[in-house]
C-alpha cells in the first residue's frame, strides 16, 4: 500500500481520460456523446477517488498524525472542490457546447489534472508551474466556445492571470531562495526580514487573481462571456486558488506585516465588496450578474483572509468551498434558461415560473444558494467571517453586510422579472428540465443541502488546515 | 603522424565535415547532373553524421566551457541535419534543381563548430566568418527573388559591419595584452588595462550581438529572415544564433571570466531590450518568418540572461529548448502549403486547429512552448533563469524578464485560438515527412520537458 | 411524538413534490390535517408544561462545533416559546380553514405549500438554541412571506411589492446581525436560548443602549415599527388569508420573539428602557394617525396592527419583557379575526377594498359586523377580554410615574378604537355604494366564520388563560381609576360607530392625505438612499466599462508597436542609428568603470 500513491491517481487519472478522449473516433455525433460520457466518467471517478483520498487518511485533530497520502487538510478541500466542480462542469457540456466536443472535454479534464497538481503539490514551484499551467486550457475554453465578445474577455483573463503570476513568482524565488528549498515546510519556517515586499507581491497576485478592486474587471467579463461549464471552473475553483496560495505562502511568510496592515487591507477588501455588490444593481442579465455577485463575493473571502484570525480561516475555507458549489449551482441554471431564451429569440424572459416550472423553481433556489440565504452554506461561512470583522471593525462588518443586502435587491429584482408574470410568448414550446438535467439537479441540491444542514466534515477540515497552516 | 593526429583531433569533427562537403562539391560539379543534388545532399549529410558521431568519441578539451561547447556542437550538428532535411524537401517542391544548397550548409556548420570550439580569437573569427558567408548566398539563393536578393544585400551589410567591429575590439584586446590566445588572456593579470581592455571587450560584444540578433542591433532579422528562403530561414533561427551565442559565451566563460561584474549590467541590458523588443514586435506581426525572427530575438534575451548570471547549465538548456522550440516553428512554417504554394501569412493557420485536430494540437503544443507558457518547455528554460537571476540577487532584472515574456505569450495565444475559432479557409497539404517528424518532435518535448524536468 | 409538531414540514415538502408529479394533490385537506394535528401537540406540550413545568429540548440533527461548544438543530422550547407556537399555529389552522372558500383552487396548491412552509420556519426559528438556526427561521419567514405575496404575481403592482417586500426586510436584517455579532463577541457563544446571568451583564451604558437601538431596527421591518412603516403599504398586497396570518402572527411572532430573547440584555438599562418605549410610543402614535386617514382597508388594518406592535413595545420598555409579551399574545387572535373580517368585506364586494367604495353592508353582512365590534372591543383594552390585563397593568405602571402617562394611553386605546369604529362605520353603516343587484344578505361559507367565531371566542376568553399562565405577577396594585381610564379608551369604539354613523360618506381632508401617505416616509427614503445608491451605481458601471488597464494600455502598445514597424521597415538606415547607438549604449555603460579605473 505504501507503493499505490493514491494522489498520483488522482492527479494522473483527468490527464489519462484527455488522452483516451483526443483518439475518439467517429462522425461529430458519435464522437461528441462518447467524449462527454468518457469526461463524466473520468470526472466521477476522479471525484471518488478524491472522496477516498479523504477517508484514506486518520482525519484526527492530532498534528501527528500521519497522513498516507500527499494531499494535507488544505489541499483536501480543494481537492474535492475541483473534482467535484469538474463532474458538474462536463455534466453540462451537452448543452452549451455545440462543436468540437472532444476538445472542450479534453481541456476540461486537463484543467481539472493541473488545478489537482497544483493544489497537491508539496513544492512551491510546482504548485506555482501548474496552477499558471490550468489558466491555458480555461483561457481557451472561454476564446474558442464563448459568446459575443469571447476573445477580448478571454485575453483579459489570460493578462491578469499572467500579472498575477508575475506578482507571485519573484516572491517564491525569494522564499525559496532564502529557504534554500521550495517545499511549503521549508518556506513556512523562513522568517524574511523584508516582509513588506513580499506581502506587496502576494497581495498583488491576490488582487489580480482572486480579483480585487481595481483589477477585477475580467472575471465577471470572462464568467459572462464563458461558456457555462468554463464559468463553472473558473468562478467556482479557479479563482479561489488564489486565497489557496495567499493561505498557504502568505501568512507564514509575511504574517507580522500583513497584520500590522490589516485595517487598510480590510478597507480595500469592504470597498471591493461594496464595489461589486454597487455594480450588481446594473445588472439585469442571469448569467453576467453571477460574475458581478463573485466579486462581491471574493471581497467577503478577502476580508475573511486579512483579518488572519483562526476562525475568520476557517470561515473563509468553508466559504470558498461553498461559494464554489453555489455558484456552480445558479450558473448551472441560469445557463440553462439561456440557452432556451436564446434559440427561442427572447431577449427578455418573464413568466418562467408559469411556462417552466422545473427550472423555475431550480432557478429561483439557486439564486437562495448564491445569496446565501440561511440555512444554507454559504451563509455560514459568511456569518463566522463577519463576526470576526465585527471584532476587528464594526464598521467593515456595517459595510459587508450592506452589500450583502444590495447583492439581495440585485437578484429579487432579478428573479422577480424572470420568475414571475406573464410567460413571454415563444415561437415554440420551451422545454422544461431534461431528465438529465433533473438528475443533476437533485444530485447537487442533495450534496449542497446535506453539506448545509451538516456542515461539520466540512469544517473540521478547514480547521485542520489552519491549524497546520499556522 | 601520432603528433599531427593529436593536434588534429579536437577538430577532426569540423575536419570531417569539411572534407566532406568539398566532396559533395566535386560530386555534385562532376556527377550526372540528374544526381548530382542528391549526391551532394548526401555527402554533406553523411558528414554531418559523422561529425556528430565523433563529437561523442573525442576527448573534450580543458578548457571552461569545452564540455558545454561540444554539446552546442552536437546541437548545431542535429539542427544543420534538419535544416538540411528541410532544404531538400522545400528545393523539391520548388523545383530547383542546384546542388550547391548542402555544401553551402555543410560550409556554415563547419564554420559554427569551429567558432563554438575555438581557442583563440582569430580562430574564433575565421570560424564566424566561414559560417556567415555561406548564409549570403543561402540568403540570396533565389536570384530571381527581388525580396531575396535584398535580403542578401541587407546581411552583407550586418555581417561585414559585424566583423568589423568585431576585429577592431580584438585588436584593441590584442593592443592591450599582447596575445589573442583565451587561455593566455584568462591567465592575465588584467587590472592594469582594464578601462582600454573593456571598450575592446564592448566592441567584440557589439559585432557579436550584431551578428546574433540583439537588441538593440536586431532590427536586421526580421527583413532578413522574411526575405531568405525558408529552409534558410531555418538556418538562422536554429544554428547561426546559437553558434554566435556560443561564441560569446565561450568568451565571457574563458578570457572575460573576471570580468563577469563589469559584463553583468550589458548583459543585463541587452537581455531585457531584446525581450521587449522581441515581445513588442511579434505583437504586429502577421508574416509567419518575421514572427520567427521576433520570437528569436526574445529567446536570444532569455540565453543573454542565462549569460549574465554565469551558469552554463542554464544557458545550455535554455538553448537546447529554443532550438528544438525554433526547430518546431520552423517546421511550422514551411508545412503551410497549399497546392503549389507556401503561404507565409499567419492568416492560413485560421480554422486549422479545427479542420485538421491532430495537427491543429501538435501546433498548439509548439506555440505554448515557444510561448513560455506553463508547463511547456518554453517555460522551463525561462523559469531556470529566472530562478538563477534571482538566487544572484537581482529580482529587478528578473522581473522584467517576466514582463517582457508577456506579449510574446499574447501573439501565440492569439495564433492558437485562431486555428480553433473560425472554419478554414484553404485546406493545408498534408505536411511533408521531415516537417513532420520535427513537429512531432517538437511537440514531445514541449509537453513531456516537464516530466523529466522533475516538476 | 415529538416531531408531530414538525408535522407542516413533511406535508408541505410531500405536497411540493406532489405537484411536480401532476397528482391530485389535496392539499387543503393535507394541510389543514398536518396543522391541526400539530395544533393538538403543541397544545398538549403547553398543558404538560404548564401543569408540570416540562420543558422540550430534542436535537434533530447535528450541526456544527465550534471552539468547543456544540450547536446543533434543535427545537428548545420553553414556556414563552410553547405559547407562542400555540398561536402561531392556531392562527395558521384558522387561516388555512378560511382560504378554502376565499381562495381560487388554482392558487390553493402554492398557497398551502407556502403557508406550512412559513409556519415551519416559525416553529423552527422560535425553537432555535443558536443563532444559525434562529437566522434560518428568520430569513426563511420573510422569503415564504414573499412568496405568499406572489401567489397574484400576474399583477405589476404585486411583483413590485415583492421587491421592495423582500429588500426591506433584507435591510433589516443588517442590524439585527450586528447585534448578534456584538453579543457573540462579548458572551463568546453563539446561542439564542435563556443566557446566563453572568452574561445578560455585558452591555452597559452606551452599549446596552446601541443594542437596543440595533435589535428594534432589525424587528422593525417584522413590526411596522416607526421609519419601517413604509412597509405595509407592500405587505398589505398579500391575499387575505395569508395576510392574516403573516403580519400578526408569523411576522409579528418571530420579532416579538427576538426582543423577548434580548431584552434581558439591556433591562437593567433604564435609557435602552425608554428607547423601546419612545420608540413604541411614536410607532403607536403614528400607526393610529395613519390608519385614521386610510381608505383601503387591508392597509388600515395594517396600520392598526402597527399601533398594538407600538404598544407591545411600549409594554416592554415600561413593565418588562413578559408582559409584553402576552400583550402581544394576546392580539394575535383579534387582528386575526379583523383581518379576516375584511376578508369576508372584500370578497362579498367582489374585491373591493377602498373605504370609499363602501358602506351599507350591515344588512347583508350582519355577523361579520359584530364581529368585527367584539374583536375590535379585544384589541383596545375593554376589561376583562383581550389584551385588558395589559392594558390594565400599564395603566397602574404610568400612574405611578404621573398623570400624563395614563392620559396618553387612554388617549391611544381610543384613538385606536375610533380607527377601527371608523372602518367598522364606513363599511357597514350608511348609504350602501353597490349596485343593488344582490339585496339579500350575503352569506359567508362555514369555512370562514368557522375560524371567526373560534378567534372571537378565544380573543375573549384568552385574558383568563393568560392570567393563570404567562402573565407576570401585576407590577402595581391596580385600581378602580385605571379600570376607569380603560373603560374611557375602550369607549372610543362605540363613539367612534356613533360618529361615523352620523357623519357617513365624508372623506377626511387636510392632512389626511399626507398621513395616508405614509407621512412622507417613502418619499424621504427614495430622495435620501435609493436615489443616490442608484446614481453611485450607475457611476460605478460607468467607470467600470472604461476598462483602462485591460482595453485602453494593450491597445496604446498595440498602435506604439506598429508605428514602430512601420517606421523601421521604410527607413532602411535606421538599422545603421541604432546600431551606433547601440555601441554608444555599450561604450558608455563602461564609462563609469573607465573613469575609476
Amino acid at each position: 500500500m505504501t507503493d499505490f500513491s493514491l494522489p498520483a491517481v488522482v492527479l494522473g487519472l483527468p490527464l489519462l481520460g484527455a488522452l483516451f478522449i483526443l483518439f475518439v473516433r467517429g462522425d461529430d455525433r458519435v464522437v461528441s456523446k462518447n467524449s462527454r460520457h468518457v469526461a463524466l466518467l473520468i470526472a466521477l471517478c476522479t471525484f471518488g477517488l478524491s472522496f477516498a483520498a479523504l477517508f484514506a487518511r486518520r482525519i484526527t485533530p492530532d498534528s501527528h498524525a500521519e497522513w498516507q497520502v500527499d494531499i494535507d487538510a488544505l489541499s483536501m478541500i480543494f481537492v474535492l472542490l475541483i473534482s467535484f466542480l469538474t463532474v458538474l462542469s462536463v455534466a453540462v457540456v451537452r448543452r452549451h457546447v455545440p462543436f468540437c466536443v472532444r476538445e472542450f472535454c479534453c481541456l476540461a479534464l486537463i484543467a481539472e489534472s493541473f488545478m489537482l497538481t497544483a493544489v497537491c503539490a508539496q513544492n512551491a514551484f510546482r504548485f506555482f508551474f501548474f496552477w499558471e499551467a490550468a489558466a491555458f486550457p480555461l483561457f481557451l475554453m472561454t476564446a474558442v466556445w464563448g459568446v459575443e465578445k469571447r476573445v477580448y474577455t478571454a485575453y483579459k483573463f489570460c493578462f491578469s492571470d499572467l500579472a498575477g503570476a508575475v506578482c507571485l513568482l519573484p516572491v517564491l524565488l525569494e522564499l525559496a531562495g532564502r529557504a534554500g528549498s521550495a517545499d511549503f515546510g521549508a518556506l513556512a519556517a523562513v522568517r524574511p526580514e523584508n516582509q513588506a515586499w513580499l506581502a506587496a507581491g502576494m497581495l498583488g497576485m491576490l488582487a489580480f487573481k482572486a480579483p480585487l478592486f481595481p483589477f477585477h474587471a475580467w472575471l465577471s467579463d470572462t464568467q459572462a462571456e464563458a461558456p457555462v461549464p468554463t464559468g463553472i471552473l473558473l468562478c467556482g475553483v479557479f479563482s479561489k486558488l488564489a486565497f489557496y496560495a495567499y493561505i498557504r505562502l502568505a501568512l507564514p511568510a509575511a504574517g507580522t506585516v500583513l497584520a500590522q496592515w490589516a485595517p487598510c487591507l480590510t478597507a480595500w477588501a469592504v470597498f471591493s465588496a461594496f464595489y461589486g455588490a454597487l455594480i450588481t444593481l446594473k445588472q439585469t442579465e442571469a448569467k453576467k450578474m453571477a460574475g458581478f455577485a463573485h466579486l462581491a463575493q471574493v471581497g467577503f473571502l478577502a476580508a475573511g483572509v486579512f483579518a488572519m484570525t483562526p476562525q475568520s480561516l476557517r470561515g473563509v475555507l468553508f466559504l470558498c468551498a461553498a461559494q464554489g458549489l453555489a455558484v456552480s449551482i445558479y450558473l448551472m441554471a441560469a445557463g440553462a434558461l439561456t440557452v432556451r431564451f436564446k434559440n427561442a429569440g427572447i431577449r427578455n424572459p418573464t413568466g418562467i415560473m408559469t411556462s417552466l416550472p422545473y427550472l423555475g423553481t431550480a432557478f429561483f433556489l439557486s439564486c437562495l444558494a448564491v445569496l446565501a440565504v440561511p440555512p444554507l452554506m454559504p451563509f455560514t461561512g459568511q456569518f463566522l467571517i463577519f463576526i470576526d470583522i465585527f471584532r476587528q471593525s464594526a464598521a467593515a462588518a456595517f459595510f459587508l453586510l450592506f452589500s450583502v443586502v444590495l447583492l439581495y435587491a440585485s437578484f429579487f429584482r432579478l428573479f422577480t422579472r424572470l420568475l414571475f408574470g406573464e410567460p413571454s410568448a415563444a415561437p415554440f414550446p420551451l422545454p422544461d428540465m431534461s431528465w438529465r438535467e433533473k438528475v443533476a439537479t437533485v444530485f447537487c441540491g442533495a450534496v449542497f443541502a446535506a453539506l448545509s444542514v451538516m456542515p461539520q466534515g466540512m469544517f473540521d477540515l478547514a480547521g485542520m488546515a489552519v491549524g497546520k497552516g499556522n | 603522424m601520432n603528433q599531427a593526429l593529436s593536434q588534429i583531433m579536437p577538430v577532426l569533427p569540423e575536419a570531417v565535415l569539411l572534407c566532406c562537403t568539398v566532396l559533395s562539391i566535386m560530386a555534385g560539379v562532376c556527377a550526372a547532373p540528374s544526381k548530382a543534388k542528391k549526391t551532394a545532399d548526401g555527402a554533406v549529410f553523411a558528414g554531418l553524421m559523422a561529425a556528430f558521431c565523433l563529437l561523442f568519441l573525442i576527448k573534450t578539451p580543458d578548457a571552461p566551457f569545452a564540455a558545454a561547447g561540444v554539446t552546442l556542437k552536437r546541437i548545431l550538428t542535429g539542427s544543420a541535419v534538419a535544416v538540411l532535411a528541410f532544404g531538400a524537401d522545400w528545393l523539391k517542391y520548388k523545383k530547383y534543381e542546384r546542388f550547391e544548397f548542402a555544401p553551402l550548409v555543410g560550409f556554415s556548420t563547419a564554420g559554427m563548430m569551429l567558432a563554438v570550439g575555438a581557442d583563440n580569437f582569430l580562430m574564433q573569427f575565421l570560424g564566424l566568418e566561414l559560417a556567415f558567408f555561406p548564409l549570403l548566398f543561402l540568403t540570396a539563393y533565389k536570384r530571381q527573388g527581388e525580396r531575396s536578393t535584398a535580403a542578401g544585400a541587407k546581411l552583407a551589410i550586418v555581417t561585414l559591419l559585424g566583423s568589423g567591429v568585431y576585429l577592431f575590439g580584438v585588436s584593441v584586446v590584442y593592443a592591450c595584452s599582447g596575445t589573442v590566445d583565451f587561455a593566455a588572456l584568462a591567465a592575465m593579470d588584467k587590472s592594469r588595462v582594464l578601462p582600454v581592455l573593456l571598450w575592446g571587450g564592448a566592441f567584440v560584444a557589439a559585432g557579436l550581438f550584431t551578428k546574433a540578433g540583439v537588441a538593440p542591433f536586431h532590427l536586421w532579422l526580421s527583413d532578413v529572415f522574411e526575405g531568405a528562403p525558408s529552409p534558410v530561414t531555418a538556418m538562422f533561427a536554429l544554428t547561426a544564433r546559437l553558434s554566435v551565442l556560443g561564441a560569446l559565451a565561450v568568451l565571457l566563460s574563458g578570457p572575460f571570466a573576471d570580468l563577469a561584474g563589469y559584463a553583468r549590467p550589458v548583459l543585463e541590458t541587452a537581455a531585457v531590450l531584446s525581450v521587449f523588443a522581441g515581445g513588442a514586435g511579434a505583437v504586429v506581426q502577421t508574416n509567419v518568418k518575421r514572427l520567427i525572427a521576433c520570437t528569436a530575438v526574445a529567446m536570444n534575451g532569455t540565453a543573454l540572461a542565462a549569460l549574465s548570471v554565469s551558469a552554463a547549465g542554464t544557458f545550455l538548456f535554455s538553448a537546447a529548448v529554443d532550438t528544438v522550440l525554433l526547430a518546431g516553428l520552423c517546421a511550422v512554417m514551411l508545412s503551410l502549403r497549399v497546392g503549389d504554394e507556401l503561404i507565409e501569412e499567419t492568416r492560413i493557420l485560421a480554422g486549422q486547429g479545427r479542420a485538421k485536430p491532430v495537427r491543429g494540437a501538435l501546433f498548439s503544443l509548439i506555440f505554448l512552448g515557444a510561448a513560455g507558457a506553463p508547463p511547456f518547455a518554453g517555460f522551463l528554460a525561462r523559469f531556470d533563469v529566472y530562478r538563477a537571476a534571482a538566487a544572484a540577487g537581482s529580482t529587478p532584472f528578473c522581473l522584467l524578464l517576466v514582463f517582457g515574456a508577456m506579449p510574446l505569450m499574447y501573439v501565440y495565444l492569439r495564433l492558437i485560438r485562431q486555428m480553433y475559432a473560425a472554419a478554414a479557409k484553404d485546406e493545408l497539404s498534408p505536411a511533408p515527412a521531415p516537417m513532420k517528424a520535427v513537429i512531432v518532435l517538437s511537440a514531445a518535448v514541449s509537453s513531456l520537458m516537464f516530466a523529466a524536468a522533475g516538476f | 411524538m415529538f416531531y408531530a409538531v414538525l408535522l407542516p414540514l413533511f406535508a408541505a415538502c410531500y405536497i411540493f413534490a406532489a405537484a411536480f408529479l401532476k397528482k391530485r394533490t389535496f392539499a387543503w385537506e393535507i394541510g389543514t390535517a398536518s396543522v391541526g394535528v400539530s395544533f393538538l401537540k403543541i397544545v398538549s406540550m403547553a398543558f404538560r408544561n404548564h401543569f408540570h413545568g416540562k420543558t422540550y429540548s430534542v436535537s434533530i440533527l447535528p450541526f456544527l462545533t465550534l471552539d468547543g461548544k456544540v450547536y446543533d438543530w434543535r427545537l428548545h422550547l420553553e414556556t414563552a416559546e410553547i405559547f407562542l407556537v400555540v398561536f402561531i399555529v392556531f392562527s395558521a389552522l384558522m387561516c388555512l380553514i378560511y382560504s378554502k372558500s376565499f381562495l381560487p383552487a388554482e392558487k390553493m396548491n402554492r398557497f398551502v405549500v407556502f403557508l406550512l412552509g412559513l409556519t415551519s420556519c416559525l416553529i423552527i426559528g422560535v425553537g432555535a438554541k443558536n443563532m444559525f438556526q434562529f437566522f434560518a427561521g428568520w430569513d426563511l419567514s420573510a422569503l415564504f412571506s414573499y412568496m405568499l405575496l406572489m401567489l397574484f404575481h400576474e399583477q405589476q403592482a404585486v411583483r413590485r411589492s415583492g421587491v421592495s417586500f423582500l429588500i426591506w426586510h433584507t435591510l433589516c436584517d443588517v442590524p439585527l446581525l450586528c447585534a448578534c455579532f456584538m453579543l457573540a463577541n462579548r458572551t463568546g457563544d453563539l446561542s439564542v436560548a435563556a443566557f446566563s446571568p453572568e452574561s445578560l451583564t455585558v452591555f452597559k451604558d452606551s452599549g446596552a443602549v446601541a443594542f437596543a437601538v440595533l435589535v428594534l431596527a432589525g424587528v422593525s421591518a417584522k413590526l411596522f415599527l416607526f421609519g419601517a412603516n413604509i412597509l405595509i403599504a407592500q405587505t398589505a398586497g398579500i391575499s387575505v388569508p395569508a395576510l392574516a396570518f403573516v403580519a400578526p402572527a408569523a411576522l409579528g411572532g418571530v420579532g416579538v420573539y427576538v426582543l423577548y430573547v434580548f431584552f434581558p440584555f439591556v433591562e437593567s438599562d433604564q435609557t435602552a428602557r425608554t428607547v423601546f418605549t419612545v420608540w413604541g410610543a411614536l410607532t403607536a402614535a403614528a400607526g393610529v394617525l395613519t390608519a385614521l386617514a386610510q381608505t383601503n382597508v387591508k392597509i388600515a388594518l395594517c396600520q392598526l396592527l402597527m399601533a398594538q406592535f407600538g404598544f407591545v413595545l411600549t409594554a416592554f420598555g415600561l413593565i418588562g419583557r413578559d408582559a409584553a409579551f402576552c400583550a402581544y399574545i394576546a392580539l394575535i387572535t383579534p387582528m386575526t379575526g379583523l383581518i379576516l373580517c375584511a376578508g369576508i368585506v372584500t370578497q362579498a364586494l367582489r374585491g373591493e377594498e377602498e373605504l370609499p367604495r363602501m358602506g351599507g353592508l350591515k344588512r347583508r353582512l350582519p355577523a361579520p359586523f359584530r364581529m368585527m365590534v367584539l374583536l375590535g372591543l379585544c384589541c383596545v383594552g375593554f376589561p376583562q377580554i383581550g389584551n385588558s390585563a395589559v392594558v390594565w397593568d400599564m395603566h397602574a405602571v404610568l400612574r405611578r410615574q404621573g398623570a400624563a402617562g395614563g392620559a396618553m394611553l387612554t388617549i391611544g386605546l381610543f384613538a385606536a378604537a375610533f380607527a377601527i369604529a371608523r372602518l367598522a362605520g364606513r363599511i357597514f353603516t350608511g348609504e350602501s355604494k353597490t349596485s343593488p343587484a344582490s339585496p339579500e344578505a350575503f352569506r359567508p361559507p362555514e369555512t370562514q366564520m368557522i375560524p371567526l367565531a373560534v378567534l372571537l371566542l378565544l380573543s375573549f376568553f384568552q385574558n383568563k388563560v393568560f392570567e393563570q399562565s404567562i402573565l407576570p405577577d401585576m407590577a402595581e396594585t391596580p385600581s378602580l381609576a385605571d379600570l376607569a381610564l380603560m373603560l374611557a379608551g375602550a369607549a372610543g369604539l362605540p363613539a367612534g360607530l356613533w360618529w361615523f354613523s352620523k357623519h357617513a360618506g365624508k372623506n377626511a381632508g387636510g392632512v389626511a392625505p399626507f398621513f395616508r401617505r405614509g407621512g412622507g416616509l417613502a418619499g424621504f427614503y427614495e430622495t435620501v438612499f435609493v436615489r443616490p445608491f442608484m446614481a453611485l451605481s450607475e457611476f460605478a458601471w460607468r467607470f467600470a466599462s472604461a476598462e483602462l488597464l485591460t482595453e485602453k494600455l494593450p491597445k496604446m502598445f498595440q498602435k506604439a508597436a506598429e508605428r514602430s514597424q512601420k517606421f523601421h521597415s521604410e527607413q532602411p538606415s535606421v538599422f545603421l542609428i541604432w546600431f551606433a547607438a547601440g555601441l554608444f549604449l555599450l561604450i558608455f555603460s563602461l564609462l563609469p568603470v573607465v573613469a575609476g579605473g
